[in-house]
């Protein structure tokens, strides 16, 4: 899932969902701020995630109950988060490469998926 | 306390034993507000839909029965699935395109895309993955950049179907 505008609420329903599909799920990937929808229903507490690099900073002040760390992607179990928009690219990319090494590598090179750091470098992802 | 005695309604409708099937299913109507009855007939129904439909989602969205022997339902094997992977982009409010689109790179690798320059043998290692876009009725979603995606299931009908009997791959 992925960021929605910051104007939206997730409904109850929405937000039981997403937890009903954490609990049952193999793997469960929240794109960018769609970790926001993802931290409402509780499911990254006690668990070490990212954000879009910009804030991080708020996060780590305002809900310490998870660990935010400043990487492209982060994998905590079966809780995949990354950092903003195009860095979902390189979860995903991380993602098949765990589960399908030898698809995901032919895949990512032929679709020329770029292939970077899980690090950040300098001001990368900083407005 | 007051005066006022409060009785389940159920316990006045079975006060009269029933005679017939009749009998039974209208003392059924009458008690089927109660939560634990309607608990009991959706989990009912639900089995028998899983064993219509012995495809879960992997997005399975209600608990295991409590009967269930089950304890592992919530895990399969990705490299070596033996059924299709559920799946499924939750869409809330207005999402950005770029956030969802990495569902596609999953796409490229399943065994839906057949252009992919591979060997025969790579390409029967292609995993089986059937995609989902779901919305909370099953309405389109309006995406960044003026884009509209048509919600192929809503959550209503995942809760109806997803309880899963066995953990099998």
């Amino acid at each position: 899932m992925g960021a929605y505008l910051p104007s939206y609420t997730p409904t109850s329903t929405e937000l039981d969902f997403v937890r009903k599909s954490y609990a049952n799920c193999t793997a469960f990937i929240a794109i960018c701020g769609g970790m926001m929808a993802a931290q409402l229903a509780g499911i990254l507490v006690g668990k070490t995630a990212t954000a879009p690099r910009f804030i991080i900073p708020v996060l780590q002040k305002q809900d310490p109950r998870t660990t935010w760390v400043d990487r492209r992607w982060v994998r905590d179990g079966k809780m995949w988060t990354n950092g903003a928009l195009l860095n979902g690219l390189d979860l995903m990319g991380a993602f098949m490469k765990t589960y399908w090494p030898e698809l995901a590598e032919l895949a990512a090179r032929v679709g020329a998926l770029p292939v970077r750091s899980v690090e950040y470098v300098g001001n990368d992802g900083c407005p | 306390m007051t005066g006022i005695r409060v009785t389940h309604p159920a316990r006045n409708r079975m006060s009269v034993a029933p005679k017939n099937l009749e009998d039974v299913f209208n003392i059924f109507k009458q008690i089927a507000y109660a939560p634990g009855i309607l608990n009991l007939i959706y989990q009912t129904l639900s089995i028998l839909k899983s064993l219509l439909h012995p495809n879960r989602p992997e997005i399975s969205t209600t608990p295991p029965l409590p009967h269930s022997q089950n304890s592992k339902m919530s895990c399969l094997d990705f490299s070596n699935a033996r059924r299709p992977i559920e799946a499924g982009v939750i869409l809330l409010g207005s999402m950005e395109i770029l956030d969802v689109a990495p569902i596609d790179l999953l796409h490229g690798i399943s065994k839906n895309v057949d252009i992919l320059p591979i060997t025969d043998e790579l390409k029967a290692k292609a995993p089986e993955i059937n995609i989902h876009w779901i919305t909370e009725e099953g309405e389109p979603s309006k995406l960044s950049s003026n884009i509209t995606i048509q919600a192929t299931v809503h959550i209503g009908s995942l809760f109806f179907r997803s309880i899963s009997l066995t953990t099998s791959n």
